[in-house]
């Protein structure tokens, strides 16, 4: 077997440069031959998106460990140069019977497009990355000669250099068969009611799902994505769901364990409710608190935001929020807003069906009516100018009846540093969704009256209890601590522990205990309800 | 008619899926073992399915089907088929029920006898030339074709032959690439296709498997050796935090 030589360029010419990776393979799979080294005519797909082509005067030879088959492909490049560079990767490769397995899937940089044979490789969510792309299908490789290219930018900060002044950049990429059909996400309970609840999940491939609960047969796909309405329920009912997914394709399957949910009650039942704070990118201590939550046996959990450190990043969502709560997500319905670690990310409504499928959302639930908002939305303008959401918010906090709480991600008042900054945070910036909630909303909430906001994104508990209300509650599960420093009044109790909040709603009032996993009471509220109407959800 | 022959997959999905993209072939042939001792045996039941023309049955995939009694519970191999058919449906147990202990297969004027194992050693692993020609004798095929051994070999007699495909997913001749075997025209030809060993040592990472084990399975498939004492020494010291069973150091029947 002989190594396949692979040919870097870069250069840079107003921070952009170039990476340029080829590779050939011959048919067999076993040897490998040259590909001619890049030069000035080289082919235009080659060439990045804008600028740059001075760069083919630098190629120069990289050596490649292996690159045979669907076997690793890899190359490194040192940089020596602060700058945000665009990196390129092509690599030339023949299969000799690519039909013979149905899916691929391609394991590369996470931020990296891909385009194979000219074509821009399908994501099963645009808008998301992915780090392995599942799923491609057989019928877009051809028989002999492929060309894979990849794309993606890399940052090169001057602190990345300053330790060995250089710092070498590697592409990794793997092609390889599409594993066994799976239900990679889920199932997740949506918003859910006294007559029906929702249900979604995602699968692995494109899959045929079927739901069967209560006597019924749900159907959902092909597709990776799949969402339920379940109607026709009893209320306060517990049942048994099984979910199946089939590959069209193959007839393969696979199904979930048995699980069961519960429908809310119709009028005015006591029941209790969690909330969890961020958990972004602690799985370990997230699912602790899951799993302490879920032994309280809730109706249903509301989440602030920040469920995972980044949003975009396909793989992140399993690994550190879907699977430490496989178990409560499955049985408990969840309520979310969106937090800036979102990103405004597309998997948020597909995972989470929300009330109305809005992202901003209420819903009345016994005595207690939660309001559900997206407090980044358009950088927090919706909220701080007139428009469509700032409407809808009023028009809601006009009806009064019954205990009100705001969920959002962003505190009016805290004593964070993200409070700090937005003291000052110049227009676009992160902490600007914080100032909003602060000068904008929080008069809003004011004037009608509303009981408490729920809310996170400083990575502590603290509770405010500021002159005009209303109550304020600062909650984490499982983010990195943050620290309480800046001067606040109306602080009541902070607390550096990872916690979740149980909320118990009768008709007479509601009792909020923040709890550590251990069972300690970091502490307790109590808010009456000013007006006992019990409407039903 | 070029036929595709491949043995003992072993669950090894991406050792699978790069011989079966790699070796241009008409016909798809496997001689056995598609499951057992692998971290991936659904998909690669469905995959051995999908593709292959014929399949007889191996050892481990008899054992699964209920047509040879189960490994004892206390070996690895029978927690291995535990854990195996605990990732399996019914619907691939009877699959794997209907395949046959040999198959014959014709490109037209020649015939090649398909089977697991090698004919009358049960199933010992021996490839002693006397066997060899023992096997071609009792077949009236023009070349007899078998694996479970794990060591590929062509052996020819006049102008008929024996042949061992070598493993596709757990090779033991000190050649980590997948291994297979190629009839063309009535020749045999053993290819050897380099895959994602590291992939396949990822998958591991998802099974019930103790620390010590399963860096042992992974010098395996990285040295294309198996050292069944190794793998016993690793069971045991990773005591009861091996498969789900407490283990109790028995020889390890790898």
């Amino acid at each position: 077997m002989t190594s396949t030589p692979w040919y870097l360029g870069y250069g840079q010419r107003q921070a952009l440069a170039l990476l340029i990776l080829a590779c050939g393979l011959a048919t067999s799979g076993l040897a490998c031959r040259a590909t001619p080294a890049l030069a000035d005519d080289a082919p235009a797909a080659l060439l990045p998106p804008e600028g740059g082509l001075a760069v083919f005067s630098s190629v120069r030879e990289v050596a490649v460990e292996r690159a045979d088959g669907l076997s690793p492909w890899s190359a490194s490049l040192e940089l020596t140069t602060p700058g945000t560079y665009h990196l390129h990767g092509r690599a030339l490769f023949d299969l000799a019977a690519p039909q013979a397995v149905p899916f691929y899937r391609l394991t590369k940089p996470i931020r990296a497009y891909g385009r194979l044979n000219g074509q821009q490789l399908p994501l099963p969510l645009p808008g998301l990355w992915y780090e392995a792309i599942p799923a491609i299908p057989a019928t877009l490789f051809r028989q002999g000669r492929n060309v894979l290219e990849l794309e993606w930018p890399e940052e090169v900060t001057a602190a990345h250099l300053a330790k060995q002044g250089r710092l070498a950049i590697a592409l990794a990429a793997t092609l390889g068969v599409e594993p066994a059909l799976g239900i990679e996400s889920g199932p997740v309970l949506g918003q859910a009611g006294s007559d029906h609840a929702t249900l979604a999940c995602r699968t692995s491939r494109p899959a045929l799902v079927e739901l069967v609960i209560s006597g019924q047969r749900l159907r959902s796909g092909p597709g990776h994505h799949h969402a339920f309405r379940i109607g026709g329920l009893l209320p306060d009912t517990v049942y048994p769901y099984a979910l199946t997914a089939t590959d069209p394709t193959d007839g393969s399957q696979v199904a979930c364990p048995e699980q069961a949910l519960r429908t809310f009650p119709a009028g005015p039942a006591a029941y209790r409710f969690v909330v969890f704070g961020d958990t972004q990118a602690n799985p370990g201590p997230w699912r602790q608190i899951a799993l302490a939550a879920l032994a309280e046996r809730p109706l249903f959990s509301v989440f602030v935001g920040d469920l995972t450190d980044n949003g975009l990043e396909s793989e992140r969502w399993n690994r550190e929020f879907f699977t430490p709560a496989a178990e409560l997500l499955a049985t408990v319905p969840s309520y979310v807003v969106l937090g800036n670690h979102e990103y405004g990310s597309p998997l948020v409504p597909r995972l989470f069906p929300a009330p109305d499928g809005r992202t901003n959302w209420q819903q009345r639930i016994g005595p207690l009516t939660l309001i559900g908002i997206d407090g980044g939305a358009r950088g927090g303008s919706a909220w701080s100018e007139p428009g469509p959401e700032r409407t809808w918010l009023e028009d809601t906090l006009a009806a009064r009846g019954g205990l009100r709480f705001l969920v959002t991600h962003y505190p009016p008042l805290s004593s964070g540093h993200h409070y700090r900054r937005s003291l000052t945070a110049p227009p676009g910036d992160l902490d600007v969704p914080t100032r909003v909630a602060r000068e904008a909303l929080l008069p809003l909430l004011r004037r009608a009256g509303l009981d408490a906001v729920l809310c996170g994104h400083e990575h502590f508990y603290q509770r405010l209890e500021p002159e005009g209300g209303p109550s304020i509650i600062v909650t984490v599960a499982g983010a990195r601590m943050g620290r309480a420093t800046a001067e606040v009044p109306g602080i009541k109790v902070t607390s550096e522990r990872w916690h979740y909040l149980l909320m118990e709603v009768t008709s007479e009032h509601c009792v909020m205990t923040a709890k550590a996993v251990d069972g300690t009471v970091l502490d307790r509220r109590e808010w009456m309800v000013p007006n006992v109407t019990g409407a039903g959800p | 008619m070029r036929f595709l022959v491949i043995g003992d997959v072993h669950a090894n999905l991406t050792a699978l899926g790069a011989v079966l993209v790699a070796v241009a072939h008409d016909q798809v042939v496997c001689v056995g073992d598609v499951i057992g001792y692998g971290p991936e045996p659904r998909a690669c039941v469905d995959l051995v399915t999908r593709v292959a023309q014929r399949v007889v049955c191996g050892n481990h995939d008899a054992h699964l089907a209920g047509s040879l009694p189960p490994e004892k519970t206390w070996s690895s191999a029978g927690r291995w088929d535990r854990w195996t058919a605990a990732q399996l449906e019914e619907r691939h147990r009877a699959i794997i029920g209907s395949w046959p202990e040999v198959a014959v297969c014709t490109d037209g004027s020649r015939t090649f006898q398909m089977r697991h194992n090698l004919p009358g050693t049960g199933y010992a692993t021996t490839d002693a030339p006397t066997r060899l020609a023992e096997a071609l004798a009792a077949s009236p095929a023009d070349g007899v074709v078998f694996g479970h051994s794990h060591v590929p070999f062509i052996h020819r007699i006049g102008r008929r032959w024996v042949a061992n495909t070598g493993s596709v997913g757990q090779p033991r001749d000190g050649d980590p690439r997948a291994a297979c075997l190629v009839i063309e025209d009535g020749e045999p030809v053993i290819r050897r296709v380099p895959y994602d060993i590291e992939a396949t040592v990822r998958a591991l990472e998802d099974l019930p498997l103790g620390p010590c084990y399963r860096a042992a399975w992974a010098t395996c498939y990285r040295s294309g050796l198996v050292d069944g004492r190794r793998l016993a020494q690793a069971e045991a010291e990773d005591g009861a935090t091996g498969f789900p069973e407490p283990v109790t150091a028995k020889t390890s029947r790898v």
